[in-house]
């Protein structure tokens, strides 16, 4: 409960700047907690570039996730899930296809508050874990908070929590380039709880890691999506990964080819393997 | 210091790239320094001249002098100012170019002369004359009694009560010091201020009655306007009667154009730095894409991302507007320093106003945040897709530009089909008065045509770079011609950094042009038609118009080994900002000078002997502006009412003159103008006589006037090229700032390369480049960059240069082109040695990358 009142305290400013959003048709993030669906896509196309030079990475992607899940998206190279995985964070737009989060259609909304929407609800993990390097771990933690606008003393609590979490309170001060691939992306993963998102959005983050490191990566994200009720979409090549999943979405040339629930690492490296070779 | 809000990173960047801060940084210290420098610098001046002018011209309500020049009038007069019941009181003065003479020897064992303005004065009158304050002693009363300034009598070591020598036409003569003036600033530019009685003074520089100027003093409650109206009814239209503060800013606005160039020369700088920031920060803003994406992807929104860039630009712009001032303290010393021996005025104390603080600071800042708006939009429209993407650099932003590239040198050529044709109107037609406003539009087409070529620049890079690349080739190898390809990967870096380069070296050149012009004129004039062996003149080049008795030229004239002598009387009147130069001749000068009349001439045989019956000779240029023909009359302002005189022959070698010079003979000039004596001696030797004999019996003769000098042809002809280059120095001193802010820009340039192709340059060193390739690779693209500048610069500014050419001929100098062959050349070699220095740290750094990490660089 501790960790409750860190976090409304944290969140009075935001609710007031989020009120626009909230009173949008559809919202309610008290039903999308028990039980609903907290990302839902569907009829998604995406297409790169004009006339014949023209690339369509989605061909028609229809999908839902269940608020809380861990959900892994796995195809080969080129099969679109990098441009789903930004599609589905608001990062980028769709050609076509509607894209609601926590019932709010994103078609139509403006970079603003696009922006806005990846600032309340949106936590983001990358490859590349893309700490700032001028600031140290825990001001690279509290980043999104001073980005929303927020006072850092607010989110002393949230960030002790957090440090705890990751394992990182003895390196709080350190910059990035004094902390290990393993050590900055789980700073990566405290940045992207710190305002403790409806959905975190990761793409290949065991992907520069040794497998060992990537487990301990993978097991945390486990943890907080339990523990915080998250949505966790994970965007990866390793079966390893996608196998601490609940749902393993195959993607290949741009379309949902498979999707299965409780698989063994070896048997998504299969699946991936027989993909692989129709495509 | 602990991260307690987003705009703080803005900070944490700057301090992250202590060098890339500091480079981009100098271009704003160097911009707003030379900025506030002259803004000094122009302030100072005003503040002296007013200062000055206002105590010399007494603090009085009204200054009586002759119309038009520095003319002289009958005493007279002064009986009919005093008779007027309305004057409280009136303090006559007769002033005059002289020289002071000290004990000591200069350094070639010639006596120390020093240039001197002396002020007759009635000893009743004297503190009124001029608004000097006595620091010590008293005013002159009797005799050779004189009253110095504590400027000079503190440099010379002179006491009340100690004995100094001034020169007259006649020869030195002693004087006692009774008094020392207190001049505010120190003292009188370098030249001493002396007051001596009036009758003393008339009769030694032998102008008997005659005073050339009354301070007037209206009684308690009378109106200085009526008082000022009632005198010029009675006096007439031969004197003026102006309050003392109108002349005070008549002659403050004579350095209206002097500033105006001056300030367009610092806004080059200013230019020049804004385009460093704008590089600098675009640069950083590449660099850093990846970060920026990261940043819009955890909810910054495009404004809070362009809010920060602009805030990094405006906190490097508050530290460097701030270093910025001290740099610009020390310049504008400098530049008083340079402007003290260039214009032979020196100014001892600087006036340093809030105004220049303020606006200099201002300007700083502005443009800073200026130069930032562009880089920070760019940066707000990273997409946050990017923070996904393995490799930094922007990628999606080369459809657009396309766009923007196919257009620039279509405007470029626009502004400059539009900018110099302008230029050249203006420089052809309408230059004969040089007005502030005629020198803003100038500037306004030369910044159009800069503006218009670094549009081209981009479009111009791949091909002068294919050019140079065999050259590179010869002289660096292999690593030459890849240096040159470098230089057109970016090509819009390339080409702000090179247009940067173009438009400092270019107006160096265009200066050059216009001082080579002048020089290689006077040059031709001299070598075309000086036949004599040896000049007299004043030994202070400030003092051109002191003048010597006669009996100088008698006692030359008589020498053995003398052929021939000729001396020049000369004086000038103005009207209406037109200057004439009136020269006085005697019958020997075509017998040392050579005449070349103009084609159209009618007998040019007795055209010269002309001038004894009161006709004159006219200069080229004087004919073309006044529409003069042999046998039309000239129209003269002078003291006693403008002077008609018969055009006997049009002079097309007119130099003494710069081709506005009116030729009469020395008995016309004495008596319409009351100029009598001569200042300038031109001697022609015996053939076959014995020079160094004749040369010491010359300077013998000339310890009884030292206020003069002796030169050989050659070295006379030293002495004005020396006299003119000084004047240069000034200008290239401020030019030479924006060069090497551009210098900086090719440094930042090169950074930027050698960030960007860390994984190629790994790749390079992996298959067996060395360390000494790598950093040749860098240092040659900042030789191509460079050069590339230089040559533009060069181009443009022979061009430039060939307008300002024109532009002097149309006020009435009559300059010929001669093309800056040299300083082209040192351009070029300057080009060279801007490209390797800039290219040596980025060098360094690309040679001590490690081959493993820049090879997995993402």
């Amino acid at each position: 409960m501790k960790f409750r009142d860190s976090l409304t305290a944290g969140q009075t400013g935001y609710k007031r700047r989020f009120r626009r959003l909230q009173s949008s048709p559809g919202y309610t993030r008290y039903v999308e907690k028990n039980g609903r669906v907290a990302v839902e896509i569907s009829d998604l196309e995406k297409v790169y570039g004009e006339g014949r030079a023209a690339v369509r990475a989605l061909k028609g992607i229809s999908l839902e996730f269940p608020a809380g899940e861990f959900a892994a998206i796995m195809g080969p190279s080129g099969s679109g899930k990098s441009t789903l995985l930004h599609i589905l964070g608001a990062l980028d737009r769709p050609s076509s296809g509607k894209v609601v989060v926590g019932g709010q259609d994103l078609s139509g909304l403006s970079d603003r508050k696009l922006t806005l929407l990846r600032r309340e609800r949106m936590g983001f993990v990358f490859q590349f874990f893309n700490l700032i390097p001028t600031l140290s771990a825990e001001e690279n933690i509290l980043l999104p908070a001073l980005i929303a606008g927020e006072k850092a003393a607010k989110y002393a609590g949230r960030l002790d929590e957090l440090l705890d979490l990751v394992g990182l309170q003895n390196r709080r001060t350190h910059r990035p380039d004094e902390l290990s691939g393993g050590e900055q992306q789980r700073v990566a993963i405290a940045r992207a709880l710190v305002r403790n998102p409806d959905i975190v959005l990761a793409d290949e983050p065991t992907g520069n890691l040794d497998s060992k490191t990537g487990d301990g990566i993978l097991a945390l994200l486990r943890e907080s999506a339990n523990r915080y009720e998250q949505t966790i979409i994970m965007v990866s090549h390793d079966a390893r990964a996608a196998g601490s999943a609940d749902r393993v979405i195959f993607l290949a040339d741009g379309r949902v080819v498979d999707e299965a629930r409780g698989l063994e690492p070896d048997e998504i490296l299969e699946r991936v393997k027989t993909l692989e070779s129709t495509s | 210091m602990k991260l307690r809000r987003f705009s703080q990173i803005s900070f944490r960047n700057l301090g992250a790239r202590p060098q890339r801060t500091i480079l981009t940084t100098v271009g704003i210290v160097l911009g707003v320094g030379i900025v506030f420098g002259v803004i000094t610098l122009s302030n100072t001046m005003s503040g002296t001249f007013t200062n000055l002018f206002s105590k010399a011209y007494g603090a009085a309500d009204l200054t009586v002098t002759a119309s038009g020049g520095n003319d002289s009038f009958n005493h007279k007069l002064l009986e009919k100012i005093r008779a007027d019941k309305d004057v409280k009181y009136a303090a006559p003065r007769l002033s005059l170019p002289a020289s002071i003479i000290f004990k000591g020897k200069t350094r070639n064992g010639l006596p120390k002369v020093q240039s001197m303005r002396l002020f007759g004065v009635e000893p009743k009158s004297a503190a009124f004359a001029t608004g000097f304050d006595l620091a010590k002693g008293r005013f002159p009363r009797s005799g050779a009694e004189l009253t110095l300034d504590e400027g000079t009598a503190q440099s010379a070591g002179l006491k009340v009560g100690d004995e100094v020598r001034i020169g007259t036409p006649g020869g030195p003569v002693k004087a006692k010091v009774v008094g020392v003036l207190r001049i505010p600033g120190g003292s009188f530019g370098g030249i001493a201020f002396g007051m001596m009685p009036l009758p003393y003074v008339q009769k030694e520089f032998g102008k008997p009655n005659k005073i050339s100027g009354v301070a007037v003093q209206a009684q308690n409650g009378v109106p200085v306007k009526s008082l000022q109206k009632q005198l010029s009814r009675k006096l007439g239209d031969r004197l003026q009667v102006e309050q003392s503060s109108t002349r005070t800013a008549e002659v403050n606005s004579q350095f209206q154009g002097f500033k105006i160039a001056l300030l367009f020369f610092a806004g080059t700088a200013l230019f020049v730095g804004a385009f460093l920031v704008f590089n600098a920060l675009s640069m950083t803003i590449l660099e850093r894409t990846r970060e920026l994406g990261m940043l819009r992807a955890l909810g910054s929104t495009r404004a809070m991302i362009a809010r920060s860039v602009i805030l990094e630009a405006a906190i490097l712009g508050v530290f460097g507007s701030l270093a910025g001032l001290l740099f610009g303290y020390g310049m504008a010393r400098g530049l008083i320093f340079l402007f003290g021996k260039a214009f032979l005025f020196e100014i001892t104390s600087l006036s340093v106003s809030p105004f220049a603080l303020v606006s200099a600071v201002a300007v700083g800042i502005i443009i800073t945040v200026l130069a930032a708006l562009y880089p920070a939009l760019r940066a707000g429209r990273v997409s946050p897709v990017e923070a996904m993407r393995a490799r930094s650099g922007i990628v999606g932003s080369s459809k657009k530009r396309g766009r923007i590239s196919r257009l620039a040198p279509l405007v470029g050529l626009l502004l400059i089909g539009a900018g110099v044709p302008w230029t050249y109107h203006l420089a052809k037609n309408l230059s004969a008065q040089l007005q502030g406003l005629v020198y803003a539009s100038g500037i306004a087409g030369t910044v159009a045509t800069f503006l218009g070529v670094s549009f081209i620049i981009p479009s111009l890079i791949r091909p002068l770079a294919a050019a140079l690349a065999p050259l590179l080739r010869l002289l660096f190898g292999v690593e030459g011609r890849m240096a040159a390809a470098n230089a057109t990967r970016n090509r819009g870096r390339t080409a702000l950094t090179a247009s940067a380069l173009m438009i400092g070296i270019s107006l160096v050149i265009a200066f050059a042009t216009l001082g080579g012009s002048v020089l290689g004129s006077i040059r031709a004039y001299l070598e075309g038609s000086l036949g004599s062996d040896y000049v007299i003149e004043p030994a202070t080049s400030n003092s051109n118009n002191i003048t010597f008795s006669p009996k100088l030229a008698d006692r030359v004239k008589r020498l053995p080994g003398v052929e021939k002598t000729t001396s020049i009387a000369s004086t000038f009147e103005s009207k209406d900002s037109q200057i004439f130069f009136v020269f006085g001749l005697d019958r020997n000068y075509p017998d040392i000078f050579r005449i070349n009349y103009a084609p159209g001439s009618k007998s040019p045989q007795n055209a010269f002997s002309k001038l004894q019956n009161g006709q004159a000779l006219v200069g080229k240029q004087l004919a073309r502006t006044h529409k003069l023909k042999v046998g039309s009359k000239v129209t003269v302002p002078g003291p006693s009412g403008p002077k008609k005189y018969r055009v006997a022959g049009i002079v097309a070698n007119d130099i003494l003159g710069g081709g506005s010079g009116v030729y009469l003979s020395r008995d016309t000039l004495a008596h319409d103008f009351n100029e009598s004596s001569a200042g300038f001696l031109a001697i022609k030797a015996k053939p076959g006589s014995n020079r160094q004999t004749l040369s010491q019996k010359i300077r013998h003769i000339l310890q009884d006037y030292p206020q003069f000098r002796l030169y050989s042809n050659a070295e006379w002809k030293a002495r004005i090229e020396s006299q003119f280059n000084r004047q240069y120095v000034f200008f290239y001193a401020i030019m030479g700032v924006s060069v090497a802010v551009s210098a900086f820009g090719v440094v930042n340039t090169l950074s930027m390369s050698v960030f960007e192709r860390t994984r190629e340059i790994g790749i390079l060193r992996a298959i067996g480049t060395t360390k000494l390739q790598v950093g040749r690779l860098v240092v040659d693209e900042g030789v191509v960059i460079s050069l590339i500048g230089c040559i533009l610069g060069i181009i443009l500014g022979s061009l430039l240069g060939y307008l300002f050419v024109r532009g002097s001929g149309a006020s009435g100098f009559d300059i010929n082109y001669y093309y800056p062959t040299r300083p082209a050349l040192y351009a070029l070699l300057a080009g060279l040695a801007i490209g390797v220095f800039a290219g040596l740290l980025p060098a360094r750094s690309a040679a001590r990358k490690d081959i493993v990490e820049s090879v997995q660089y993402e």
